[in-house]
């Protein structure tokens, strides 16, 4: 038992402390500040208004405050509370607000159902049986290395900073557990190993709602949708990313072929 | 000699309570517990954000097992702003057992009874957006 240090000349001295502390944790400091300072810093600039009409945009006004929110630096509140002030029309805001209730949604039904905090709500809506899916993630997902340029992008970018934009989440999500077959439960582990505002509830049933083991149906994607919304932010080249070159009708006919094939 | 210790959980980073923060009867501390970190395979780069956003707090950090580091502390109670973590709940049920815990609750986002069961976010949303928009979900804090 030992009072530890507060006081540091510079962040590269912090972070030699902090890896004499835990010699055991893998990877490299985030570039991503901790701090209340750092979190006013964030909140001052949010634009809830702008964020409605461009939060699913790669550089969309995004307010990058869940690791905050996570580790109980601002509450929910705080931040609702900070939103409403000047903003009179609930509609401009409502996107924002809704987000934060998605928060608070999952972890209202976390509190009252932790068994499924790791095991299917529902049943897969895949045509597949949970037990189709692997158990482990491959060694080129976990170095992001899988020939796919822009997933590769962002599992860089997750691994070197710990915050991978929402949409850019989905699509992960939905690449492993869609186009590689494989549980939701190993990607949703490795998330939260790796994601600085990784909350438990948040991060595992928005892979059971990407999954379709809690939503209506599996969430998938294409290169059109990445190029629309990532263009200029990760390689969105159709012969860096063919598997993802096609269209939702052909991409659902070649993952889920024990359903029959819905329009649009 | 502090009467009370305000222990900041990982989940609870800051400093502002419904507590009375300017007495000198309690201290803030956080316990730097390396089975705990450990058991949650935190990344190097969520534990530098952590302990960077620790500096910015009035308090000691204290580095051990949390039941060895409050058993040590010559306090009675320990006071502990709630969370909704499994794991950290768990920890609270024995911290429990060794000394008296009063919990600090927090201003929900809406005021909607937790125990109430809503199996797609459209039905909670329907009843959320009632008092989302308003300040402090029209509560008093």
């Amino acid at each position: 038992m030992s009072i530890l240090e507060r006081h540091f000349d510079n962040r590269d001295d912090l972070v030699s402390y902090v890896k004499q502390l835990a010699p055991w944790a893998e990877g490299n400091a985030s570039e991503i500040r901790g701090g209340r300072l750092e979190c006013e810093k964030r909140i001052s600039s949010l634009d809830a208004v702008r964020y409605g009409k461009t939060r699913n945009y790669g550089n969309g006004s995004v307010s990058m405050l869940s690791p905050f929110i996570h580790h109980g630096v601002i509450t929910l509140n705080e931040v609702r509370n900070y939103v409403i002030q000047g903003n009179d029309s609930h509609k401009s805001i409502e996107s924002f607000i809704r987000e934060l209730g998605w928060r608070d949604f999952w972890a209202r039904f976390a509190e009252n159902n932790e068994y499924f905090l790791w095991n299917d709500v529902e049943h897969y809506k895949t045509g597949y049986a949970s037990d189709h899916y692997q158990e482990k993630l491959p060694e080129d997902i976990l170095e992001g290395d899988t020939g796919v340029a822009c997933i590769d992008g962002f599992i860089s970018e997750l691994l070197k900073t710990g915050y991978v934009h929402n949409h850019a989440r989905m699509y992960i999500a939905s690449y492993i557990v869609h186009f590689r077959g494989i549980k939701w439960q190993v990607g949703a582990r490795w998330f939260l190993s790796h994601l600085l505002d990784g909350d438990i509830a948040s991060n595992n049933f928005s892979w059971q709602w990407i999954a379709s083991t809690f939503s209506n149906k599996p969430y998938i994607f294409n290169l059109e949708n990445v190029h629309k919304f990532f263009n200029g932010i990760v390689n969105t080249t159709p012969s860096k990313n063919s598997v993802l070159n096609a269209s939702y009708q052909t991409l659902q006919k070649r993952l889920f072929p024990n359903l029959e094939i819905q329009d649009g | 000699m502090a009467e009370k210790i305000l222990l900041l959980h990982e989940k609870a980073l800051r400093y502002r309570f419904d507590f009375d923060q300017t007495s000198n009867d309690f201290k803030a501390i956080h316990i730097w517990d390396d089975a705990y970190y450990r058991m949650q395979r935190y990344s190097f780069k969520r534990l530098v954000f952590i302990y960077e956003t620790l500096l910015e707090l009035p308090l000691e950090i204290i580095h051990g097992n949390t039941l060895d580091v409050l058993k040590a502390q010559n306090v009675e109670q320990i006071v502990i702003p709630q969370t909704g973590d499994q794991a950290l709940t768990n920890l609270f049920k024995e911290i429990e057992k060794i000394k008296t815990v009063q919990y600090l609750s927090e201003t929900p986002f809406v005021p909607i009874d937790r125990t109430f069961q809503f199996k797609r976010f459209f039905k909670y949303w329907n009843q959320a957006k009632k008092t989302a928009f308003l300040n402090n979900g029209n509560l008093c804090a």
